[in-house]
Protein backbone atom coordinates (compact mmCIF):
# COMPACT_ATOMS: atom_id res chain seq x y z
CA UNK A 1 0.00 0.00 0.00
CA UNK A 2 1.68 3.49 -1.26
CA UNK A 3 1.25 5.73 1.64
CA UNK A 4 -0.44 8.95 0.82
CA UNK A 5 -0.16 10.69 4.39
CA UNK A 6 1.26 14.60 3.91
CA UNK A 7 2.17 15.30 7.34
CA UNK A 8 3.77 11.83 8.46
CA UNK A 9 6.77 13.35 9.53
CA UNK A 10 4.64 15.78 11.56
CA UNK A 11 2.24 13.10 13.41
CA UNK A 12 5.21 11.01 14.21
CA UNK A 13 6.70 12.88 16.37
CA UNK A 14 3.88 14.30 17.88
CA UNK A 15 2.69 11.04 18.54
CA UNK A 16 5.89 9.69 20.17
CA UNK A 17 6.22 12.58 22.05
CA UNK A 18 2.46 12.85 23.27
CA UNK A 19 0.90 15.56 21.55
CA UNK A 20 -1.71 13.81 20.14
CA UNK A 21 -5.10 13.75 21.44
CA UNK A 22 -6.78 10.44 21.97
CA UNK A 23 -8.63 10.69 18.61
CA UNK A 24 -6.02 11.85 16.84
CA UNK A 25 -3.73 8.49 18.24
CA UNK A 26 -6.59 6.25 17.59
CA UNK A 27 -6.55 7.30 13.66
CA UNK A 28 -3.06 7.23 13.62
CA UNK A 29 -2.77 3.78 14.87
CA UNK A 30 -5.15 2.66 12.37
CA UNK A 31 -3.18 3.78 10.05
CA UNK A 32 -0.01 2.45 10.87
CA UNK A 33 -1.15 -0.55 11.34
CA UNK A 34 -1.88 -0.87 7.86
CA UNK A 35 1.29 1.22 6.40
CA UNK A 36 4.59 -0.44 6.30
CA UNK A 37 6.13 2.74 5.67
CA UNK A 38 4.64 4.79 8.76
CA UNK A 39 5.50 2.17 11.10
CA UNK A 40 9.16 1.80 9.22
CA UNK A 41 9.57 5.38 10.27
CA UNK A 42 7.78 5.34 13.36
CA UNK A 43 10.53 2.58 14.66
CA UNK A 44 13.58 4.98 13.47
CA UNK A 45 11.74 8.15 15.56
CA UNK A 46 11.68 5.94 18.58
CA UNK A 47 15.07 4.50 18.43
CA UNK A 48 16.28 8.40 17.62
CA UNK A 49 14.24 9.37 20.38
CA UNK A 50 15.53 6.86 23.10
CA UNK A 51 18.93 7.55 21.66
CA UNK A 52 18.42 11.29 22.49
CA UNK A 53 16.92 9.98 26.01
CA UNK A 54 19.58 8.10 26.58
CA UNK A 55 22.71 10.13 25.46
CA UNK A 56 21.41 13.46 25.37
CA UNK A 57 23.64 15.80 23.71
CA UNK A 58 26.78 13.43 22.77
CA UNK A 59 24.01 11.65 20.50
CA UNK A 60 24.20 14.68 18.11
CA UNK A 61 28.30 13.24 18.32
CA UNK A 62 29.16 10.39 15.86
CA UNK A 63 32.36 8.76 16.58
CA UNK A 64 35.23 10.39 15.46
CA UNK A 65 37.44 7.23 14.21
CA UNK A 66 34.43 5.77 12.83
CA UNK A 67 35.58 6.50 9.08
CA UNK A 68 38.85 5.49 9.63
CA UNK A 69 38.01 2.60 11.47
CA UNK A 70 35.66 1.12 8.75
CA UNK A 71 38.53 1.65 6.02
CA UNK A 72 41.68 0.22 7.90
CA UNK A 73 39.66 -2.10 10.40
CA UNK A 74 41.70 -4.99 8.72
CA UNK A 75 44.64 -4.18 9.37
CA UNK A 76 44.26 -5.07 13.15
CA UNK A 77 43.87 -8.26 12.35
CA UNK A 78 47.17 -8.89 10.01
CA UNK A 79 50.40 -9.95 11.48
CA UNK A 80 53.22 -7.87 11.28
CA UNK A 81 55.10 -9.13 8.60
CA UNK A 82 51.77 -9.18 6.98
CA UNK A 83 51.46 -5.24 7.83
CA UNK A 84 55.23 -4.69 6.05
CA UNK A 85 53.65 -6.03 2.92
CA UNK A 86 51.19 -3.65 2.68
CA UNK A 87 53.23 -1.02 4.10
CA UNK A 88 55.48 -1.45 0.86
CA UNK A 89 52.68 -2.50 -1.64
CA UNK A 90 51.07 0.97 -0.87
CA UNK A 91 54.17 2.59 -1.46
CA UNK A 92 55.08 0.96 -4.98
CA UNK A 93 51.37 2.10 -6.08
CA UNK A 94 52.02 5.64 -5.25
CA UNK A 95 55.21 5.31 -7.42
CA UNK A 96 53.05 3.80 -9.96
CA UNK A 97 50.13 6.17 -10.13
CA UNK A 98 52.40 8.75 -10.02
CA UNK A 99 54.72 7.91 -13.20
CA UNK A 100 51.76 7.10 -14.71
CA UNK A 101 49.52 10.59 -13.91
CA UNK A 102 52.47 12.31 -14.75
CA UNK A 103 52.84 11.10 -18.09
CA UNK A 104 49.03 11.64 -19.03
CA UNK A 105 49.33 15.52 -18.13
CA UNK A 106 52.08 16.09 -20.23
CA UNK A 107 50.50 14.43 -23.33
CA UNK A 108 46.75 16.53 -21.90
CA UNK A 109 48.92 19.41 -22.18
CA UNK A 110 49.34 18.99 -25.20
CA UNK A 111 45.81 18.37 -26.75
CA UNK A 112 44.78 21.67 -24.75
CA UNK A 113 46.25 23.46 -26.46
CA UNK A 114 44.58 22.68 -29.52
CA UNK A 115 41.60 23.15 -27.34
CA UNK A 116 42.12 26.20 -25.98
CA UNK A 117 42.18 28.32 -29.22
CA UNK A 118 38.80 26.86 -30.07
CA UNK A 119 37.50 27.45 -26.77
CA UNK A 120 38.77 31.24 -26.94
CA UNK A 121 37.01 32.08 -30.39
CA UNK A 122 34.38 30.66 -28.67
CA UNK A 123 34.90 32.49 -24.96
CA UNK A 124 34.95 35.82 -27.48
CA UNK A 125 31.52 34.88 -29.06
CA UNK A 126 29.42 34.43 -25.24
CA UNK A 127 30.97 37.56 -23.76
CA UNK A 128 29.64 39.21 -26.73
CA UNK A 129 26.16 38.22 -26.44
CA UNK A 130 26.53 39.03 -22.69
CA UNK A 131 27.90 42.61 -23.86
CA UNK A 132 24.30 42.81 -25.93
CA UNK A 133 22.31 41.55 -23.20
CA UNK A 134 23.82 43.92 -21.12
CA UNK A 135 23.49 46.92 -23.17
CA UNK A 136 19.77 46.06 -24.01
CA UNK A 137 19.19 45.96 -20.33
CA UNK A 138 18.76 49.49 -18.71
CA UNK A 139 20.85 49.86 -15.57
CA UNK A 140 17.76 50.10 -13.07
CA UNK A 141 16.18 47.19 -14.41
CA UNK A 142 19.16 44.60 -13.90
CA UNK A 143 16.98 42.17 -11.99
CA UNK A 144 20.29 39.27 -11.96
CA UNK A 145 22.31 42.34 -9.96
CA UNK A 146 19.07 43.36 -8.26
CA UNK A 147 18.33 39.65 -7.26
CA UNK A 148 21.78 39.08 -5.64
CA UNK A 149 22.70 39.72 -1.80
CA UNK A 150 22.34 38.44 1.54
CA UNK A 151 18.87 39.90 1.68
CA UNK A 152 18.03 36.80 -0.64
CA UNK A 153 19.54 33.98 0.29
CA UNK A 154 17.41 31.33 0.38
CA UNK A 155 16.12 30.43 4.32
CA UNK A 156 16.59 26.39 4.48
CA UNK A 157 13.91 25.91 6.92
CA UNK A 158 11.29 27.55 4.98
CA UNK A 159 12.53 26.41 1.48
CA UNK A 160 11.85 22.62 2.50
CA UNK A 161 8.35 23.83 4.13
CA UNK A 162 7.54 24.90 0.50
CA UNK A 163 8.86 22.24 -1.27
CA UNK A 164 7.02 19.80 1.79
CA UNK A 165 3.66 21.51 0.47
CA UNK A 166 1.69 19.94 3.39
CA UNK A 167 -0.14 22.67 5.41
CA UNK A 168 -1.89 23.82 1.75
CA UNK A 169 -3.60 20.53 1.82
CA UNK A 170 -5.67 21.22 4.84
CA UNK A 171 -8.30 22.34 3.14
CA UNK A 172 -9.35 25.47 4.49
CA UNK A 173 -7.48 27.40 1.83
CA UNK A 174 -9.45 27.29 -1.03
CA UNK A 175 -6.84 29.21 -3.76
CA UNK A 176 -4.18 31.93 -3.34
CA UNK A 177 -4.56 34.34 -5.65
CA UNK A 178 -1.75 36.87 -5.04
CA UNK A 179 1.18 36.86 -4.89
CA UNK A 180 1.99 33.54 -6.80
CA UNK A 181 4.21 31.26 -5.73
CA UNK A 182 8.07 32.36 -5.88
CA UNK A 183 6.56 35.17 -7.82
CA UNK A 184 9.73 38.27 -8.54
CA UNK A 185 7.59 41.29 -7.71
CA UNK A 186 9.06 44.78 -8.88
CA UNK A 187 6.43 47.63 -7.07
CA UNK A 188 5.71 49.83 -4.31
CA UNK A 189 3.14 47.19 -2.58
CA UNK A 190 2.74 43.65 -2.69
CA UNK A 191 -1.13 42.32 -2.68
CA UNK A 192 -2.10 38.64 -0.57
CA UNK A 193 -5.14 37.97 -1.75
CA UNK A 194 -6.34 34.69 -1.21
CA UNK A 195 -9.92 32.35 -0.77
CA UNK A 196 -10.88 30.17 2.25
CA UNK A 197 -13.45 27.58 1.65
CA UNK A 198 -14.69 27.81 5.74
CA UNK A 199 -15.64 31.35 7.28
CA UNK A 200 -12.66 31.39 9.32
CA UNK A 201 -10.46 33.71 11.19
CA UNK A 202 -6.82 33.68 9.76
CA UNK A 203 -3.43 35.13 9.91
CA UNK A 204 -1.19 36.28 7.63
CA UNK A 205 2.86 36.34 8.64
CA UNK A 206 5.22 37.83 6.38
CA UNK A 207 9.06 36.71 7.34
CA UNK A 208 12.18 38.17 5.47
CA UNK A 209 14.94 35.43 4.64
CA UNK A 210 16.31 35.23 7.92
CA UNK A 211 12.35 34.44 9.83
CA UNK A 212 12.18 38.04 11.41
CA UNK A 213 8.54 38.83 11.46
CA UNK A 214 7.74 41.68 9.06
CA UNK A 215 4.02 41.18 9.53
CA UNK A 216 1.85 39.38 11.13
CA UNK A 217 -1.65 40.72 10.79
CA UNK A 218 -5.55 39.28 11.83
CA UNK A 219 -7.57 39.07 8.87
CA UNK A 220 -11.15 38.81 7.95
CA UNK A 221 -12.67 37.74 5.21
CA UNK A 222 -15.26 39.36 2.41
CA UNK A 223 -17.01 36.68 1.14
CA UNK A 224 -14.36 34.23 2.20
CA UNK A 225 -12.03 36.74 0.11
CA UNK A 226 -8.51 38.04 2.59
CA UNK A 227 -6.76 40.22 1.50
CA UNK A 228 -4.03 42.81 2.43
CA UNK A 229 -1.68 45.33 1.03
CA UNK A 230 2.22 45.40 2.22
CA UNK A 231 3.58 48.63 1.09
CA UNK A 232 7.04 49.58 0.31
CA UNK A 233 7.91 51.51 3.02
CA UNK A 234 7.16 48.33 5.56
CA UNK A 235 10.18 46.06 3.85
CA UNK A 236 13.56 46.09 1.60
CA UNK A 237 14.09 44.16 -1.30
CA UNK A 238 14.43 40.83 -0.79
CA UNK A 239 13.02 37.48 -0.18
CA UNK A 240 10.03 36.82 1.54
CA UNK A 241 8.19 34.00 2.79
CA UNK A 242 4.73 34.23 4.51
CA UNK A 243 2.36 31.72 5.68
CA UNK A 244 -0.89 31.48 6.47
CA UNK A 245 -2.42 30.15 10.14
CA UNK A 246 -5.48 29.49 11.56
CA UNK A 247 -5.56 29.10 15.51
CA UNK A 248 -4.49 25.41 15.36
CA UNK A 249 -1.95 25.15 12.35
CA UNK A 250 0.08 26.69 9.65
CA UNK A 251 -2.35 26.29 6.75
CA UNK A 252 -0.21 27.34 3.95
CA UNK A 253 3.66 28.26 3.06
CA UNK A 254 5.00 30.16 -0.13
CA UNK A 255 7.91 32.94 -0.89
CA UNK A 256 8.29 36.04 -3.47
CA UNK A 257 10.55 38.15 -4.15
CA UNK A 258 10.78 42.02 -3.87
CA UNK A 259 12.56 44.40 -5.59
CA UNK A 260 11.35 47.96 -4.31
CA UNK A 261 10.56 50.05 -6.84
CA UNK A 262 9.22 53.64 -5.85
CA UNK B 1 7.50 -20.87 9.01
CA UNK B 2 6.61 -19.12 5.48
CA UNK B 3 2.89 -18.95 5.40
CA UNK B 4 0.15 -17.01 3.44
CA UNK B 5 -1.70 -14.34 5.00
CA UNK B 6 -5.25 -15.36 4.19
CA UNK B 7 -7.08 -12.81 6.34
CA UNK B 8 -10.78 -14.79 5.65
CA UNK B 9 -9.61 -18.37 6.78
CA UNK B 10 -8.20 -17.28 9.65
CA UNK B 11 -10.82 -15.57 10.95
CA UNK B 12 -12.63 -18.73 10.47
CA UNK B 13 -10.53 -21.13 12.09
CA UNK B 14 -10.09 -18.84 14.80
CA UNK B 15 -14.55 -18.68 15.10
CA UNK B 16 -14.05 -22.42 15.17
CA UNK B 17 -11.19 -22.91 17.95
CA UNK B 18 -8.05 -23.87 15.92
CA UNK B 19 -5.29 -22.32 18.08
CA UNK B 20 -2.86 -22.44 15.45
CA UNK B 21 -5.03 -19.51 13.78
CA UNK B 22 -4.58 -17.39 16.67
CA UNK B 23 -0.98 -17.71 17.21
CA UNK B 24 -0.66 -16.56 13.46
CA UNK B 25 -3.18 -14.04 14.21
CA UNK B 26 -0.63 -12.34 16.89
CA UNK B 27 2.49 -13.46 15.14
CA UNK B 28 1.55 -11.32 12.13
CA UNK B 29 0.38 -7.90 14.52
CA UNK B 30 2.99 -8.69 17.02
CA UNK B 31 5.11 -5.64 16.16
CA UNK B 32 2.99 -3.56 16.09
CA UNK B 33 0.69 -4.18 19.00
CA UNK B 34 4.09 -4.17 21.15
CA UNK B 35 5.10 -0.72 19.39
CA UNK B 36 2.00 0.93 20.34
CA UNK B 37 1.75 -0.34 23.96
CA UNK B 38 5.42 0.53 24.31
CA UNK B 39 4.77 4.54 22.43
CA UNK B 40 1.82 5.18 24.56
CA UNK B 41 2.55 3.66 27.72
CA UNK B 42 6.70 3.72 27.89
CA UNK B 43 8.05 4.69 30.76
CA UNK B 44 4.75 5.11 32.79
CA UNK B 45 4.45 1.76 33.35
CA UNK B 46 7.34 -0.99 34.25
CA UNK B 47 8.12 -3.42 31.70
CA UNK B 48 5.97 -5.89 34.14
CA UNK B 49 2.95 -3.90 33.49
CA UNK B 50 3.61 -3.46 30.26
CA UNK B 51 3.52 -7.38 29.44
CA UNK B 52 0.20 -8.00 31.55
CA UNK B 53 -1.33 -5.33 29.64
CA UNK B 54 0.00 -6.92 26.46
CA UNK B 55 -1.66 -9.99 27.27
CA UNK B 56 -5.29 -8.35 28.52
CA UNK B 57 -4.83 -7.07 24.86
CA UNK B 58 -4.34 -10.42 23.52
CA UNK B 59 -7.20 -11.90 25.24
CA UNK B 60 -9.57 -8.90 24.51
CA UNK B 61 -8.45 -9.53 20.63
CA UNK B 62 -8.99 -13.32 20.68
CA UNK B 63 -12.72 -12.76 22.25
CA UNK B 64 -13.67 -10.04 19.67
CA UNK B 65 -12.36 -11.97 17.02
CA UNK B 66 -13.94 -15.35 18.72
CA UNK B 67 -17.40 -14.07 19.11
CA UNK B 68 -17.60 -12.54 15.40
CA UNK B 69 -16.51 -8.92 16.52
CA UNK B 70 -14.80 -8.85 12.58
CA UNK B 71 -16.72 -8.15 10.00
CA UNK B 72 -15.08 -8.10 6.68
CA UNK B 73 -18.45 -6.75 4.70
CA UNK B 74 -18.36 -3.91 6.60
CA UNK B 75 -15.64 -2.20 5.02
CA UNK B 76 -12.85 -1.99 7.76
CA UNK B 77 -9.59 -3.81 7.27
CA UNK B 78 -8.54 -6.09 9.90
CA UNK B 79 -5.79 -4.04 10.75
CA UNK B 80 -7.86 -1.26 11.75
CA UNK B 81 -9.96 -3.29 13.82
CA UNK B 82 -6.92 -5.26 15.38
CA UNK B 83 -5.48 -1.35 16.32
CA UNK B 84 -8.81 0.00 17.31
CA UNK B 85 -8.80 -2.78 20.06
CA UNK B 86 -5.26 -2.20 21.20
CA UNK B 87 -5.68 1.86 21.34
CA UNK B 88 -9.27 1.31 23.41
CA UNK B 89 -7.15 -1.10 26.04
CA UNK B 90 -4.23 1.49 26.12
CA UNK B 91 -6.34 4.50 26.38
CA UNK B 92 -8.13 2.75 29.15
CA UNK B 93 -4.74 2.54 31.36
CA UNK B 94 -3.76 5.78 30.06
CA UNK B 95 -6.81 7.38 31.53
CA UNK B 96 -6.47 4.80 34.58
CA UNK B 97 -2.60 6.73 35.33
CA UNK B 98 -4.23 10.06 34.76
CA UNK B 99 -6.57 9.64 37.54
CA UNK B 100 -4.13 8.04 39.45
CA UNK B 101 -1.70 10.74 39.22
CA UNK B 102 -4.14 14.00 38.76
CA UNK B 103 -1.39 16.86 39.69
CA UNK B 104 1.09 15.20 37.29
CA UNK B 105 1.23 16.12 33.84
CA UNK B 106 1.14 12.97 32.25
CA UNK B 107 0.53 14.10 29.09
CA UNK B 108 4.11 15.35 29.19
CA UNK B 109 7.09 13.48 27.59
CA UNK B 110 8.96 11.41 30.19
CA UNK B 111 11.96 9.84 29.74
CA UNK B 112 12.54 8.61 33.10
CA UNK B 113 15.04 5.86 33.05
CA UNK B 114 13.41 2.30 33.63
CA UNK B 115 15.62 -0.12 35.10
CA UNK B 116 14.83 -2.27 31.90
CA UNK B 117 16.16 -0.01 28.94
CA UNK B 118 15.08 -1.53 25.33
CA UNK B 119 17.53 0.27 24.10
CA UNK B 120 20.48 -1.51 25.34
CA UNK B 121 18.47 -4.68 23.15
CA UNK B 122 17.75 -3.27 20.34
CA UNK B 123 20.16 -0.50 19.30
CA UNK B 124 23.57 -2.21 17.49
CA UNK B 125 26.63 0.25 17.47
CA UNK B 126 25.93 0.32 13.80
CA UNK B 127 22.38 1.56 14.72
CA UNK B 128 23.63 4.11 17.03
CA UNK B 129 26.30 5.43 14.73
CA UNK B 130 23.88 6.10 11.80
CA UNK B 131 20.99 8.02 14.17
CA UNK B 132 24.46 9.99 15.28
CA UNK B 133 25.46 10.95 12.35
CA UNK B 134 22.00 12.46 11.08
CA UNK B 135 21.99 13.96 14.48
CA UNK B 136 25.38 15.39 13.99
CA UNK B 137 24.09 17.20 10.51
CA UNK B 138 21.25 18.89 12.38
CA UNK B 139 21.54 22.95 12.68
CA UNK B 140 22.14 24.35 16.52
CA UNK B 141 18.64 25.63 16.99
CA UNK B 142 16.95 22.31 16.16
CA UNK B 143 19.42 20.21 18.23
CA UNK B 144 18.43 22.89 21.13
CA UNK B 145 14.95 22.34 20.99
CA UNK B 146 14.88 18.61 20.77
CA UNK B 147 17.53 18.34 23.59
CA UNK B 148 15.49 20.67 25.41
CA UNK B 149 11.91 18.25 24.50
CA UNK B 150 13.39 14.91 24.67
CA UNK B 151 15.85 14.65 26.85
CA UNK B 152 15.32 17.60 29.58
CA UNK B 153 11.87 16.80 29.21
CA UNK B 154 10.53 20.48 28.99
CA UNK B 155 6.98 20.72 27.59
CA UNK B 156 6.45 23.09 24.33
CA UNK B 157 5.26 25.48 26.59
CA UNK B 158 8.01 25.94 28.69
CA UNK B 159 11.01 25.87 25.83
CA UNK B 160 8.71 28.40 24.38
CA UNK B 161 8.95 30.48 27.52
CA UNK B 162 12.79 29.51 27.75
CA UNK B 163 13.58 30.63 24.11
CA UNK B 164 11.30 33.19 23.94
CA UNK B 165 9.72 32.31 20.48
CA UNK B 166 6.09 31.03 19.81
CA UNK B 167 4.68 28.18 21.00
CA UNK B 168 3.99 26.76 17.48
CA UNK B 169 7.26 27.89 16.34
CA UNK B 170 8.61 25.47 18.74
CA UNK B 171 6.68 22.70 17.58
CA UNK B 172 7.30 23.56 13.99
CA UNK B 173 11.08 23.24 15.42
CA UNK B 174 11.05 20.30 16.30
CA UNK B 175 8.78 18.33 13.62
CA UNK B 176 11.03 20.05 10.76
CA UNK B 177 14.13 18.65 13.06
CA UNK B 178 12.28 15.08 12.57
CA UNK B 179 11.96 15.19 8.91
CA UNK B 180 15.71 16.01 8.18
CA UNK B 181 16.56 13.22 10.97
CA UNK B 182 13.82 10.49 9.10
CA UNK B 183 14.92 11.77 5.38
CA UNK B 184 18.37 11.19 6.46
CA UNK B 185 18.64 7.48 8.15
CA UNK B 186 16.15 6.56 4.71
CA UNK B 187 18.81 7.51 2.95
CA UNK B 188 21.34 5.84 5.27
CA UNK B 189 19.02 2.62 4.73
CA UNK B 190 18.07 2.23 8.32
CA UNK B 191 14.76 0.60 7.62
CA UNK B 192 16.57 -2.43 6.74
CA UNK B 193 16.88 -3.32 10.42
CA UNK B 194 13.32 -3.79 10.84
CA UNK B 195 11.14 -6.47 9.24
CA UNK B 196 8.31 -6.13 7.32
CA UNK B 197 4.49 -7.40 7.91
CA UNK B 198 4.92 -11.05 8.63
CA UNK B 199 3.12 -12.46 5.39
Amino acid sequence: MKCELKNRESLISKYLLNELSDEESLKFEAHYFQCEECFNELRTAEDTINLISDEGRSAFQPSENNSSNSIFMFLKNLSNPARIGFAFALVVLVFVLYFALKNDSTQLSEEQKIFTDKESSQKQEVDSLILQLQEQTAPGNNLIAELSGPQFNPNPYYEEWINENVRSSSGIIDKVLSPAASDTIISSSVLFKFRLSVDEPVRLVILDNYENEIKSVQLKNNNLICSFTLTSSEIKSGLYYWKIEDENEVLYVSKFYFVKSE
Amino acid sequence: MDYTFDEKSLIEKIISGDSEAENRLFLHFKERIEFLVRARLRNRVSSDEQKDILSEVKQAILLSVRKGGFDPSKGKPLEAYIAGIVSNIVAMHFRNLKMQNPAEDIDKHRSVKDPYNPLDDILTVERKEKIKNALSKLDEKYREVILMRIYEEQSIEEISNQLGIEKRRVSERINYAFKLLLKELKKQKYFQYFSGFDK
